[in-house]
């Protein structure tokens, strides 16, 4: 399984290719588009100029340096059609498509279609946010989009991601492998999560504000609905024999150098505990270990996926 | 485009069903949101029976599904088809695997809310200026969208009632079902409800559930700030839009307020 790991700076790559990453995935921040809509600039559902390289020419930067090593990069360009016109959609996709980036996530079946018209080669990943969560839909998908790749959505179990890699072992898929604090279905979420109007919170930030007036349910709620993991380093153990989980994905395009760096150095490194161990309880009580000395914490006893005692 | 409008009716359980059936033609059944409120194959019979006999149309709503309902979609088609069904009965889809697994099986078909994915945050309602054009469109106002849903034989679609409106602009031949009052604006596969019920201590796929949602004892939570108040129930967040919705503008009205609430409002 590589490590696929964020990168929205040039000036981060030497350090992630170091700590261990092999792939990348990134957001482009287009002056074009931005001009014309104002705020409303978030191709790849990040608004946020940190979560992205500051132009295309940056971008052009890290594909051309991380190639020099071996390594790939992905674009993020996983926005819906929801304007009339597809004239501005189709010019993003082809300044993408000039740099020769090594694959596009992408969402929207039209976005997909415009791709296949612009180029027959480039290879297309099916964002997670389209929630493929059954064989039917992954097949839907390969078989009229022509996708190369998938990205499992956050939210399945060891035994779907599991079932969905075996009987479907011509697709490659990629499932997350350190995630952020959502336990919702990113893909319906209706909140139009990368903008913060007048500085009010995401709909998944306002969840332990719900009250009840019977307050032990409301007292088991607030605590249950923070208990979220970020680390799915299990997966390295548990799907090492599945040569069709071809990725693991580090999510955090807006986070700072150091938390990228020690996210991929992390990974790497329950990675080569994976190999060496490869009874799962035993990687299990390593890897939680190396998560306590990098992170000062760790999430095993709230992780659906590590197993308990 | 001025249209006659048709009236349906969101409902929770047979009692419901019952009670409702004089005072509409078209009940909606099932789930969009929770696979464990589908319901199970005898009582999904019991309603089609009163639906033919009293001559109603009967939707059933399916939510994202986990591979293992595809024996259950099975077991529908199979009612259907021994009760030759097919012209009182439609299902709508929020899973592409769904529709792809259905379209050829003389059914009607229906892209669900999950779809369209309307921007459904309930401060856009009150934030409309900024944000009209984003927040009123969605992805079937591209021509090109809907020419693939109408090129796929899905002619309808439905969408919620959003506070701060619904752009109706090039639909082309679209038609659009409208859910009101209540919009859910977020999902999560992990219940806390469930989760709570079951002692459970930390967020997890549940593999069974008794519908602990359904039970009135279960009230929602509740959040209000100065703009809105929502509602936490089962493994959804909703806010109820007070929008007037232009009639004759949508193929079908569906009331769901029964969903918060224990009669029609």
């Amino acid at each position: 399984m590589k490590i696929l790991a964020p990168i929205s700076r040039y000036t981060e790559l030497p350090a992630l290719i170091k700590n261990g990453a092999d792939e990348f995935y990134m957001g482009i921040f287009s002056q074009d588009w931005h001009k014309k809509n104002q705020f409303y600039n978030h191709l790849n559902r990040r608004d946020n100029i940190l979560a992205n390289t500051t132009s295309f020419l940056e971008a052009k930067q890290v594909i051309n340096s991380a190639r020099k090593n071996n390594k790939k990069v992905n674009v993020v360009f996983n926005t819906d059609t929801i304007f009339s016109g597809t004239h501005q959609i189709n010019n993003e996709l082809k300044k993408i498509i000039e740099i020769k980036p090594d694959a596009i996530i992408a969402k929207d079946p039209i976005i997909i279609k415009l791709i296949r018209k612009l180029t027959k080669s480039l290879p297309i990943h099916l964002s997670s946010l389209d929630q493929v969560i059954n064989t039917k839909s992954a097949q839907f998908w390969c078989k009229n989009f022509k996708i190369n790749r998938i990205i499992l959505p956050r939210n399945l179990t060891i035994n779907e991601i599991s079932n969905l890699a075996k009987n479907l072992p011509q697709i490659e898929f990629e499932v997350f492998i350190y995630d952020d604090n959502c336990s919702n279905i990113d893909g319906l979420c209706s909140s139009i999560h990368f903008m913060k109007p007048d500085g009010i919170e995401f709909v998944c930030e306002r969840e332990p504000l719900y009250t009840s007036i019977d307050k032990k349910l409301e007292k088991n709620f607030q605590t249950i609905i923070r208990q979220k993991t970020l680390c799915r380093a299990c997966f390295l153990s548990l799907f090492k024999e599945q040569k069709n989980i071809v990725s693991g994905k580090i999510v955090g395009r807006d986070r700072s150098a150091r938390d990228k760096g020690l996210m991929v150095l992390f990974i790497k490194q329950a990675q080569n505990i994976a190999q060496n161990y490869p009874n799962h309880l035993q990687f299990q009580k390593k890897a939680k270990l190396l998560h306590q000395i990098i992170f000062k914490k760790n999430y095993c006893h709230i992780c659906p996926y590590a197993p308990k005692d | 485009m001025l249209q006659k409008t048709n009236q349906a009716i969101q409902i929770l359980t047979p009692q419901q069903f019952d009670t409702y059936l004089p005072k509409y033609d078209n009940f909606y059944i099932g789930s969009n949101t929770c696979p464990f409120l589908l319901p199970q194959p005898e009582i999904f019979q019991s309603y089609l029976k009163k639906s033919q006999k009293n001559k109603k149309r009967l939707t059933l709503l399916t939510p994202l599904l986990p591979n293992n309902y595809f024996e259950y979609l099975d077991k529908i088609i199979k009612i259907i088809k021994n009760n030759q069904a097919e012209n009182i009965f439609e299902l709508v889809f929020n899973d592409w695997g769904g529709w792809d697994y259905l379209k050829n099986k003389n059914i009607k078909l229906i892209a669900g809310i999950f779809i369209a994915n309307q921007k459904k945050d309930p401060y856009y309602a009150h934030f409309k200026t900024k944000f009209d054009k984003i927040c009123t469109y969605n992805v079937i106002n591209n021509p090109l969208f809907a020419d693939w849903l109408l090129k796929n034989e899905i002619d309808t679609i439905e969408l919620e009632n959003l506070g701060q409106g619904i752009a109706l602009d090039n639909l082309k031949n679209l038609k659009i079902n409208l859910y009101t009052p209540y919009i859910i604006f977020s999902l999560s596969r992990t219940c806390p409800l469930a989760l709570i019920k079951q002692a459970n201590n930390y967020l997890k796929i549940i593999k069974n559930c008794p519908n602990y949602c359904l039970n009135p004892q279960n009230q929602p939570l509740q959040f209000t700030n100065k703009y809105y108040t929502s509602f936490y129930k089962g493994n959804f967040q909703t806010y109820k839009s007070t929008r007037q919705i232009e009639k004759n503008r949508f193929n079908k009205i569906i009331n769901n307020s029964l969903l918060l609430e224990p009669k029609v409002s």
